[in-house]
């Protein structure tokens, strides 16, 4: 049984996922500066030229989810994958870690940008008026275990994407060895889209038609299902849930929840429901531990980190009680006045508070051409048989 | 209409009618549910009511307009309903006649909705149907096009609806209103519109129905004369 109501929470919801996204504008100014730190790292005079590299986003930003940090103004975290051709015999991690780092600090630009190295990324801090932080994780093919990855099940074009990736705190960090970390952020992106694929083409055909235009021509990022746009309110409010705290429930755990949870809503406030009410069902037990499965890793526990550290899962099950209240306060609540006031503590007072006046706006242009009493003019004669 | 555009009149309609909700239950059809609060005004006297709606939008939505149902109970069976127990808004031709105007969910309820239970609201409050009724079955159909095209005489009425019914339409021909004038002149653009809102086909049985009926009151009713010529 289907039952959409609340729109005007819909409306207000989908004004607030807005405004934590990162702006079309952005968006493209950040791709170019990814791009260039591509360039930099793989073309020209780069050393490193010869291993056929190439840069890609991975997290977020590759699936659409990318969410204002809560606090600072205007400041986004782009993830993103630095991968060459290189075998896991002939290098060590160590050593392709700094490979990427030393041609980053040849350049004078990002010399300067630079951050401390991370445990597997190096960051580059953008300080202009939009404050971008490109993680860069160098990456190599990660050939042998992609066959693992099928045998597994996992399909093949998911699979074809594994990467092995470097950790300083891994124990094989400065030898040459089979065994490094790994990751797969194309297959996860790949596995996530297919969770909303039905609502991303409903949503491209009807943004082509009111843009007069081929369905090709509707950039993607332009493009946020109802998934979409709930994992961005799911992190938000994580972000204000844990403000205070060094450590919170991890952004890779709530998206796949969310995206498993989803089925196919076109409605938020029906997206959003579903996802909350669902998401402990996708957390399963193995070995008397919680288990949260990677979709695209079937041995990784995206939940492991649970087991780092007492508290950790009960983080996750104090947020999801607490979010789950707050939505239900809030589809309770009719009186608009009083949805600003819970939806604040929510979400933020800046993003809220552009919502509802978007809201408002949207209500009075709608309803202003028709007043709010209907004039009746040539009534139909009522008739029968 | 897919569910998404629906979904976008919904959201109009939904703003000035929060209770209402868009549902569906499993492969059935989406229907529009709940309390309709109105404010309505019709020669400067307002009515503020509210009925317990349920809106079963058809899979050709909008080529095949919604059917209305009465939750509430408040409307008799007796006042103009079909035999579904759904609402008659008016005769089938006049509800597309009017949906057409503004072809939504919130077009079809304020336009084809609102008017008939306003009309039912003051009926129990002033005793009296504010914009009239037409008469049940086919007379009322008959009524309706008469009202449409401003004419008494039948005759002329029926030949009207022939056009449409051998889908025959000629701006040169000469109106069958007794204008003297050429069609486009006159009746042409009434017609045209019509010929938008059904099939000759339907328009053939809704002549075929009018003549069967006047052919029937003829041989009591005072138009018994009309049907005795040339025999």
């Amino acid at each position: 049984m289907i039952k959409i109501y609340r729109t005007d929470l819909s409306f207000i919801l989908n004004e607030i996922a807005d405004q934590l996204d990162l702006p079309d504008s952005l968006h493209e100014e950040a791709v170019e500066r990814y791009q260039a730190v591509g360039k930099w790292l793989g073309e020209g005079d780069s050393p490193l030229i010869i291993y056929s590299p190439v840069i890609y986003p991975q997290g977020s930003f590759l699936l659409g989810t990318v969410t204002k940090r809560w606090g600072e103004k205007d400041e986004y975290d782009i993830d993103l994958v630095f991968e060459i051709n290189l075998s896991k015999n002939a290098t060590s991690q160590k050593r392709l870690k700094k490979l990427v780092g030393d041609r980053l600090k040849e350049s004078e630009i990002y010399c300067r940008m630079l951050d401390e190295e991370g445990r597997r990324c190096w960051t580059l801090v953008y300080a202009n008026e939009a404050k971008f932080h490109l993680d860069i994780l160098p990456a190599i093919p990660n050939t042998d275990f992609r066959t693992v990855l099928k045998s597994q099940g996992v399909q093949s074009s998911w699979a074809d994407t594994s990467i092995a990736i470097t950790d300083k705190t891994h124990p094989n960090y400065d030898r040459i060895d089979p065994d490094w970390p790994r990751c797969n952020p194309k297959g996860y992106a790949a596995w996530f889209h297919s969770r909303m694929v039905n609502q991303y083409e409903a949503l491209r055909k009807q943004m082509a038609e009111a843009m007069k235009a081929e369905i090709q021509a509707v950039p993607d990022y332009q493009i946020k299902t109802p998934l979409q746009k709930s994992v961005q309110l799911i992190k938000r409010h994580r972000d204000i849930m844990f403000e205070t705290k060094d450590d919170k429930p991890a952004t890779i755990v709530l998206t796949t929840l969310a995206a498993l949870a989803y089925n196919n809503e076109f409605d938020l406030v029906q997206a959003l429901t579903r996802i909350v009410e669902g998401m402990p069902n996708y957390i399963t037990k193995k070995d008397g531990k919680p288990w949260v499965q990677n979709p695209v890793d079937p041995s990784e526990n995206f939940a492991d980190r649970w087991q780092d550290r007492a508290g950790r899962e009960q983080d996750f099950w104090d947020w999801h009680k607490k979010i789950k209240g707050d939505l239900y306060a809030l589809l309770e609540c009719e009186d608009i006045d009083r949805i600003y006031e819970l939806l604040n503590p929510m979400f933020g007072e800046r993003v809220t508070e552009n919502a509802m006046k978007r809201y408002k706006d949207h209500a009075q242009t709608r309803i202003k051409s028709i007043s709010t009493v209907v004039p009746i003019r040539n009534p139909n004669q009522p008739w029968g048989f | 209409m897919d569910d998404l555009e629906l979904y976008e009149q919904f959201k109009d309609l939904n703003l000035r009618f929060p209770k209402l909700s868009l549902e569906k239950d499993g492969d059935s059809l989406w229907s529009v549910r709940g309390d309709l609060r109105f404010s309505a005004t019709f020669s400067g006297r307002q009515i503020d009511d509210l009925y317990s709606i349920k809106i079963t939008i058809p899979k050709k939505y909008p080529d095949v307009l919604p059917e209305v149902q009465e939750a509430s109970n408040r409307i008799p069976g007796d006042f103009h309903h079909y035999q579904d127990d759904s609402l008659c808004l008016g005769a089938p031709i006049a509800v597309r006649y009017k949906f057409k105007k503004d072809p939504t969910l919130a077009g079809f309820v304020c336009n084809c909705l609102i008017p008939y239970l306003y009309s039912f609201s003051y009926k129990i409050r002033f005793g009296r149907m504010p914009f009239g009724e037409l008469s049940h079955g086919t007379l009322g159909i008959l009524e309706y096009y008469g009202n449409l095209f401003d004419m008494k005489d039948r005759r002329r009425i029926v030949r009207m609806i022939q056009i449409l019914a051998e889908d025959n339409y000629r701006e040169h021909d000469r109106c069958p209103c007794g204008s003297g004038k050429r069609l486009h002149a006159c009746h042409g653009k009434v017609l045209r519109e019509l010929m938008t809102l059904q099939s000759p086909v339907e328009f053939n049985s809704e002549h075929n129905l009018i003549i069967r009926y006047l052919v029937k009151t003829a041989i009591q009713g005072p138009y018994s004369s009309l049907f005795r010529r040339g025999r």
